[in-house]
């Protein structure tokens, strides 16, 4: 459903993605990986139209995308949840959400209202009307998910949502993906690899703005070398 | 939140390159005035042209170098018209005039420029211009000294009465004022101002004080602005409010955006074009305004460069396609 | 007591004049990041039109019913038009640019005025209903007056229920903060600086019509008034609403006061004011940290 297509991206003059391509396909959870610094977060800003690329090409279900302004991506059905949260912190939960609601036809009666958000994280539906900015990083890190889901996406660019994160909080994070993953394809973007690989089905490894390893899951899991030359666990 | 705005106002600034436009821009007036016969009208006009050379070099020391845009340069400008004047009214001694008329905007600007740089560059775009016009209403009102909307005739000043003998004065004081521009911009202090326009994070991370240093560069250029218009009252002869007024401030951004601030001789090159042309344009339209407004909306629109940068990409396009025919001709040959 | 009481009012309808158009400068600059410097010379535009469309009507009662309804409405549409013609284009370059651009227009705008309605200064007479005065608390006051008050108060009140309660308003309030993940939400962005700029310029097209029958137009009066603006965001925060409307309200004080006690000096007292305010609350009232 997601086809980048050896992009390259530019903050300035400084080269930053070179030649990344990469593939999310319809159901799948796939995770990017790799260190500080190696152009993770690029790639999602490049997708979602944030810093267009400056050549190559991004697809979604059929639409080149990386020539649209990042609120027409949106409302193609991409979700994005950035990294360092962003929630709005002058706005209370409520209406952090209110300003993201966003209903799309295909997802008729399956819709993630602002309820079912709630259901699904009870923390949020405790404190409608608190200002986001006196919120705990976890909570904000919620509300981000939230926020992003009552967009109705059908594919959700997540990145590093553990980031910061008390370990009990990341357990419960990883539960709240496993029922998001149901409905909703997932890029993740991930330092914490333990974490990320809990939750792919697929992994591209990147280094210096380059993917340079692409594998299954498992096999990421069980190869220590690959294991020990990019990643940090 | 990151944000991704590069910003192309704080190149490096050439000066070596742009030297000989200098030299042509002095020639081109100068020659005209050695064969005298030329009328006095034009002199006048080589004059006045050397004066805004002072002012636009003085002003871009804060935009071109430090990266501070002021709308207010009037304020200093003008407070150095009307002190020489009533310096010169009073005593008609012209270095007194000179020293009080720089050293009084140069004060003003202490004062002002405290505020100015105290918080970001938003501000101290609002700010100056809200000082300038605090100025220009204080010497609007003040009658009794500043003889308001009727201005002030400045007494002549016997042994410049000649025209020429006048403008070569002026060259004079403009030349060494711009050479220690020129001292200022390639001191380590200058050195300073460019890392500050180019990255100011950075450079108050390493321990510059940067708001001080801005300061100081406030100051300088309140003191040569102030300069500029302290020699320009006994030139004019009469003076009123006009010359403290927004429209003032905004002569040296003109001159800036044509002549390029990316060069320390850009302004210079930019009052040359910017006296001619407003000498020509208001012969036909009192809009002048207007052309002018239209002609740098458009620039900014599409050379954040000014014209220089326009004749530049011009220049190296010229000199790549060049380079090519030779190449061409050589694989040839 | 009664003269203070008089000049309250003087100050009150002052500041609603200020803060009506100041609050449109602010709200611009929340939203769209960029300073428009211009938003003086939209105010001088309305002016103008209101005396257009009182010429145009002659004699016609209405004439300034009708101005307070189309000028604004003329002046939003040309925001509009120039931001969505021009302003767009220079949101990714850096700050100086984008000053130096909006600096352009007072240069272009106030020309334009001087050229369409040339220096000849007039002023438009006031609607028959505020030719009286009215017995106010106790006082004699203006009727115009008053009704500038009321209508700046209502104009607070209306945003404030736009801003706090509509979605759109939440939209305006989250993009004051992070316009780019605003975009990445769906908003369209776009249209929503377009919508908001055309906000800022009706906010100060309708303080220059509520100024026409009080003060000669003159071709200086868009400088003035951005100044007020500049000296408004500074003493109440830059960007924020209630700021301009506190600081707004600090400054008719201040005006009023001063004309009745120490006309000499009175300009200067809202320059002391900001002075002040810079040393001891360098961000405002409200204003951000940052910024
Ligand atoms: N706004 C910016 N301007 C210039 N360079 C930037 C900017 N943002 C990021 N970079 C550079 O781009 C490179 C890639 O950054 P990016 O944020 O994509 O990495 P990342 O993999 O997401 O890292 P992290 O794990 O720290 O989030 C880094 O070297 C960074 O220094
Ligand atoms: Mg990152």
């Amino acid at each position: 459903m997601l086809k980048v297509d050896t992009i390259n991206t530019y903050y300035g003059s400084s080269h930053i993605l070179q030649d990344v391509s990469l593939t999310v396909n319809q159901g799948e959870v796939v995770a990017l990986l790799g260190r500080n610094g190696v152009g993770k977060t690029t790639t999602m800003r490049s997708i979602m139209g944030l810093t267009p690329p400056r050549s190559g090409e991004v697809y979604y279900c059929g639409h080149k995308i990386n020539t649209l302004p990042p609120y027409r991506i949106n409302r193609l059905g991409i979700g994005y949840v950035p990294e360092d949260r962003q929630v709005f912190p002058d706005l209370t939960v409520e209406e952090n959400l209110l300003v993201a609601q966003r209903s799309r036809n295909s997802k008729k009666g399956e819709e993630w209202t602002r309820e079912k958000v709630y259901e699904l994280f009870p923390e949020l539906a405790k404190m409608p009307n608190r200002l986001a900015g006196r919120m705990s990083g976890g909570e904000q890190q919620m509300l981000t998910i939230a926020r992003t889901l009552v967009g109705n996406p059908d594919l959700l660019l997540l990145d590093e949502p553990s980031e910061g994160l008390a370990p009990k909080v990341v357990l419960n994070l990883l539960d709240v993906l496993k029922v998001i993953k149901k409905s909703i394809s997932i890029l993740l973007a991930e330092q914490n690899a333990v974490f990320a690989l809990s939750l792919a089905d697929r992994c591209y490894i990147m280094e210096k703005g380059k993917t340079v390893y692409e594998a299954a899951a498992e096999e990421i899991r069980e190869n220590k070398d690959i294991q020990k030359k990019y990643l940090i666990f | 939140m990151k944000k991704a705005i590069h910003s192309p106002a704080c190149g490096e600034v050439k000066d070596s390159l742009y030297s000989w436009g200098f030299v042509i821009a002095v020639t081109t007036v100068a020659i005209p005035l050695i064969f005298s016969q030329f009328p006095p009208y034009y002199i006048k006009l080589a004059s006045s042209i050397m004066i805004m050379i002072l002012y636009g070099v003085s002003f871009n020391l804060l935009y071109g170098y430090t990266g501070y845009l002021s709308f207010g340069q009037a304020a200093y400008f003008g407070s150095g018209v009307y002190v020489s004047a009533l310096i010169l009214r009073s005593t008609s001694s012209l270095p007194l005039a000179l020293l009080g008329g720089s050293i009084a905007p140069a004060l003003l600007a202490i004062v002002f420029g405290y505020f100015c740089v105290k918080r970001s560059k938003l501000y101290f775009a609002m700010l100056t211009l809200a000082f300038a016009q605090l100025i220009y209403t204080l010497i609007f009102k003040w009658r009794s000294l500043t003889g308001g909307d009727d201005g002030i005739v400045v007494p002549r000043i016997p042994y410049l009465h000649n025209p020429l003998t006048f403008y070569f004065f002026i060259l004079a004081l403009v030349l060494v004022s711009v050479f220690i521009h020129w001292v200022i911009v390639h001191s380590p202090f200058g050195h300073m101002l460019k890392s500050i326009c180019q990255n100011q994070e950075r450079t108050e991370f390493i321990g510059v004080p940067v708001e001080k240093q801005v300061l100081v560069a406030f100051i300088i250029a309140g003191f040569f602005g102030g300069l500029a218009g302290a020699i320009y009252a006994p030139f004019i002869g009469v003076i009123s409010p006009k010359l403290v007024h927004w429209t003032m401030s905004l002569t040296p951004v003109i001159m800036v955006v044509f002549g390029g601030a990316k060069h320390f001789w850009g302004p210079a090159i930019g009052a040359i074009v910017y006296i001619v042309l407003k000498d020509i344009i208001t012969l036909y339209t009192d809009n002048w305004l207007l052309v002018f407004g239209l002609m740098l909306l458009i620039i900014v629109l599409i050379s954040p460069r000014g014209v220089m940068g326009v004749l530049e990409n011009i220049g190296t396009y010229i000199k790549k396609n060049i380079t090519k025919a030779n190449l061409m001709k050589e694989r040839i040959n | 007591m009664e003269d203070q009481f008089l000049i309250l009012l003087n100050g009150l309808s002052f500041a609603m004049l200020l803060f009506l158009v100041s609050v449109g400068f602010t709200l611009q600059f929340s939203v769209l990041g960029v300073l428009n410097l211009a938003h003086g010379s939209f105010y001088m535009l309305g002016v103008f039109l209101a005396i257009t469309v009182a010429m145009f009507m002659g004699n016609y009662a209405g004439n300034f019913w009708i101005g307070l309804l189309l000028a604004p409405l003329l002046v939003a549409a040309f925001g509009a038009f120039l931001e969505w013609s021009l302003l767009r284009r220079i949101y990714i370059r850096d700050v100086l640019f984008q000053y130096l651009f909006t600096y352009t227009w007072i240069l272009i705008i106030d020309d334009l005025v001087l050229m369409i309605w040339g220096a000849r200064y007039s002023i438009i007479s006031l609607p028959p209903i505020f030719s009286a005065p009215v017995n106010f608390l106790g006082v004699t006051f203006s009727s115009y007056r008053l009704f500038i008050i009321l209508l700046g108060l209502l104009v607070a009140g209306l945003l404030w229920f736009f801003l706090q309660k509509t979605k759109a308003g939440m939209i305006v309030r989250a993009a004051s903060v992070n316009r780019e993940m605003v975009g990445a939400l769906g908003v369209n962005t776009p249209l929503l600086f377009t919508a908001v700029f055309a906000l800022g310029a009706w906010l100060a097209g309708v303080g220059g019509v509520l100024v026409a029958p009080l003060q000669t137009a003159y071709a200086g009066m868009g400088l003035d008034i951005i100044v007020d603006c500049f000296i408004v965001v500074v003493i109440g925060g830059m960007g924020s609403i209630k700021g301009a409307f506190w600081a707004a309200l600090t400054l008719g004080m201040l005006r009023a006061f001063g004309i009745a006690y120490v006309p000499q000096v009175e300009m200067a007292l809202s320059y002391l004011l900001m002075a002040v305010i810079l040393i001891i609350r360098p961000r405002g009232f409200f204003g951000r940290e940052e910024a």
